[in-house]
């Protein structure tokens, strides 16, 4: 048995040292990041890391919708004294929104305002370890980013992040075996990142957008299979902010109502929104099923899911600089 | 607990160590095998471990009244109870919807609207297979080719084994339980060749089948909008996928079993190199096929009763088969086209022609072979277009699709291929080994456990799927 073991161990001691050789050429993807011009993770976290110390006093966390749906350039403008930074990442769940709090709050200490986007699929989501890698392959610093290792992964996941990179990043394998056979790598951009992690489009959707089969036809919210470390997360990310005295706004941004038409029921998610406001005893804007701002799916959404640039100026101008940070 | 989790690499040498290291006697390991495979069980949802309890018992203390009892007749009325008993555990767990829904149509097809709900049920994980495993234990004992077991915990191991309580293969209690209860050694060889199972299996599952998943699924999604060639590309990936998952799990359960020490029945032998259909179910799916061979073909009658008999048992099994894969008329239209296949070979007596492997000790097959085996894998491709279809109607519409002149085009989804092909290769090369990376030459060997490490590292796509006879 003893001869065995070994053997296993040096098996795996080869195979784990050849997949943190192998990671290398796969992350080459991130070391030219520039010349694909589509990735706005590492736009964004480098622009932040850059900046100087208590520069923001605003940010914003959450998924897709924070970083296409909120724009700091028209709230810097239009509220004085508001500095605004956009940390929304793609799938950001509570735990990488909490963890990316801390990094923050390390960066900047100025932080006095943090508006989270609640939108409720994020509620369910389990998968962490992407959703972390677009943030943490970017943060500065070793302690920062060691902390957040800690705080955004779970243990399996800081396991393979550790252990087995070349599973982490597998993603990236097409991009390097088309740069060996020297295939044209290349990529339409899903919008322009215009700064400050503010990411948008001005292309919009059409109704064929409408017909398709996606993830709202015939959605039915069902509140037992949240994943319940979200929560748990949820709950960190409102103490943090108490303890430090940061105000904290939950923020939910319209969807168009040709998806809304598509789901089976709103009732639950409204409920579910509703208890979510008296628990955490937040302030909570609530925009995802109503149409106060009077938008059109074809002007102002870019997909089935998102606004476009001239919906996310018309809700930043509406919501956050009338409703947020004009009504401290 | 998944077999390609991070949670089972770590469950599996746990295990491992506890079992060879802290465990003195044969009975502490049994005890522990129990002990483990219902922690394994329990995390997909605790409240099944008392349904799995309930069988298990029940067919225990039947075996010992079967076994006690010298009266012939009632023999046989214990082992019918004991029957009807597992049987409608199973059909209430994974048919009642099923028989409500087809009584329903029928009624609304007649005029009638009755007004029967059908209920929730979750479909406990692995229920057809631990049934049948347990039924296996009755038929045994019944039959005096096993004398029934005294010992609790032994028995309670033989019908939780974790490594093939989800999925199979299918154990006879003939051929397992002896070997729970005599003393177990490690076996060195025995631990390699599971291990090297352990990490074929998980090649097949997660880079094969995975990653043929994708293209299968999308093709079958969007089969209206597809090419006919795109169409008969899906259901070659998905005669892979299939192929990959299934017999992907079943090698990681053969090399888990095998690290504990036990032998258990092999259920897959390279089934896509078979000339013939009779041939391509001696390799597929093995253990099941032959526990309806020996549980039902042959207590039926077999061939005994002339042509007729044989034909109605063979019409039987394949139609029972299908049905056993679950409560659609899909899986039933499946068998019944397999049962189809089959029967010109038992008529013309050719069901038995094909007994080894294609092209035993040659490195290329015949023409003839080729010409064989492509014709067997295209029917078999055939078939599983209702295998993997929700409904009939789905299965001929994309039937349908398929015939017109867009099969002559270039089919879209080809990315698959190379891989595909590559995976064929590897197979072909080990028709005639156990496992396919026991290369001769000790090099080969060892750049072959690195690459396919490797492989499933790299190679596995973002989005994993469930093992499909999970379900079943």
């Amino acid at each position: 048995m003893k001869l065995l073991l070994k053997k296993v161990l040096l098996f795996s001691a080869i195979v784990i040292v050849l997949n943190i050789w192998f990671s290398d050429l796969l992350f080459q993807k991130y070391r030219n990041w520039e010349k694909l011009g589509v990735y706005f993770d590492p736009m964004r976290m480098q622009e932040f890391n850059a900046l100087e110390s208590n520069k923001v006093n605003t940010i914003i966390l959450g998924s897709s919708h924070a970083y296409r749906s909120y724009n700091p350039f028209l709230m810097d403008s239009l509220v004085p004294g508001i500095k605004t930074f956009n940390l929304g990442s793609s799938g950001q769940t509570y735990r990488t929104s909490f963890a990316l709090l801390e990094y923050a709050l390390a960066k900047q200490a100025s932080i006095k305002t943090v508006i989270l986007d609640v939108y409720f699929l994020s509620l369910f989501e389990k998968e962490q370890l992407n959703n972390g890698l677009h943030n943490y392959l970017h943060l500065d610093g070793f302690e920062h980013k060691f902390r957040f290792y800690k705080d955004a992964f779970t243990f399996r996941e800081q396991m393979l992040v550790l252990l087995f990179p070349s599973y982490v990043y597998r993603g990236n394998f097409n991009y390097w075996l088309n740069n060996c056979l020297g295939r044209k790598q290349e990529k339409l951009p899903k919008g322009e990142y215009f700064g400050y992690g503010f990411v948008s489009s001005y292309d919009h959707s059409t109704p064929k957008t409408y017909t398709q089969k996606d993830v709202f036809t015939g959605y039915i919210f069902k509140p037992e299979l949240i994943h319940e470390p979200n929560l748990i997360y949820l709950n960190k990310l409102v103490n943090l902010c108490s303890q430090k005295g940061i105000r904290l706004v939950f923020c939910a941004t319209p969807l168009p109502i040709g998806s809304i038409n598509k789901m089976k029921d709103l009732n639950e998610i409204k409920k579910y929104y509703s208890e979510m406001k008296s628990t955490y005893k937040a302030e909570f804007l609530d925009y995802s099923f109503s149409n106060e701002l009077n938008f059109t799916d074809t002007i102002h959404f870019y997909d089935n899911n998102h606004l476009n640039r001239i919906g996310a100026d018309l809700f930043t101008q509406e919501v956050l600089v009338k409703k947020v940070l004009s009504n401290k | 607990m998944l077999f390609n989790s991070f949670e089972y690499a770590i469950f599996l040498p746990l295990v491992f160590i506890i079992y060879w290291k802290v465990c003195k006697t044969t009975q502490h390991q049994n005890l522990l095998i129990f002990l483990v495979s219902y922690l394994f069980y329990g995390m997909w949802d605790w409240r099944f471990l008392f349904l799995l309890t309930a069988t298990t018992l029940f067919d225990f203390s039947m075996a010992l009244f079967i076994q006690k009892e010298t009266n012939e007749k009632k023999r046989k009325q214990m082992v019918i109870i004991s029957v009807v008993i597992n049987l409608i555990s199973l059909g209430y767990f994974k048919y009642f919807n099923f028989f409500i829904d087809s009584f329903l149509d029928m009624a609304h097809s007649m005029g009638f609207n009755p007004s029967i709900h059908t209920l929730k049920i979750i479909l406990p994980v692995g229920i057809s297979f631990y049934t049948f495993h347990s039924l296996s234990y009755i038929f045994d004992v019944y039959r005096r080719d096993y004398i029934a077991s005294r010992n609790i915990v032994n028995f309670l191991s033989f019908v939780s084994f974790f490594p093939l309580l989800v999925a199979g293969p299918i154990e006879r209690a003939a051929h397992l339980l002896p070997q729970i209860e005599k003393e177990r050694k490690f076996s060195y060889r025995l631990s390699v060749i599971g291990l090297r199972l352990i990490l074929w299996g998980l090649f097949k599952k997660m880079v094969i089948a995975d990653n043929a998943a994708i293209y299968v699924d999308s093709i079958f999604n969007d089969y209206a909008e597809s090419s006919g060639s795109t169409l008969i590309l899906g259901v070659i990936y998905f005669a892979i996928q299939i192929y990959g998952d299934f017999s992907g799990y079943s090698d990681i359960a053969l090399g888990s079993a095998y690290l504990f020490g036990f032998e258990v029945l092999r259920n897959f032998n390279f089934p896509y190199f078979s000339r013939d259909i009779a041939e391509f179910w001696r390799r597929w799916h093995i253990s099941l096929s032959s526990w309806f061979r020996d549980y039902l073909y042959i207590p039926l009658g077999g061939s005994k009763g002339g042509l007729t008999m044989a034909i109605r048992n063979t019409m039987i099994i394949f139609l029972v088969s299908g049905f056993w894969h679950g409560a659609n008329w899909t899986y039933i239209f499946w068998g019944a086209l397999n049962a189809l296949y089959f029967l010109p070979l038992l008529i013309f007596g050719k069901n038995r022609q094909n007994l080894e492997i294609v092209a035993k000790g040659k490195l290329l097959p015949g023409i003839r072979d080729i010409f064989a085996m492509l014709t067997t894998f295209g029917l078999t491709c055939f078939a599983w277009i209702f295998f993997r279809s929700p409904t009939l109607d789905f299965a001929f519409n994309y039937i349908n699709g398929m015939l017109n002149w867009s099969t002559f085009t270039m089919p879209l989804s080809r990315e698959f291929i190379p891989l595909m092909a590559i995976f064929i290769l590897l197979e072909w090369i080990g028709r005639e080994r156990l496992d396919v990376l026991c290369f001769k030459n000790v090099w080969i060997r060892r750049a072959s456990y690195v690459l396919v490490a490797f492989s499933v590292l790299v190679l596995t796509p973002k989005v994993e799927s469930v093992f499909i006879y999970f379900q079943f």
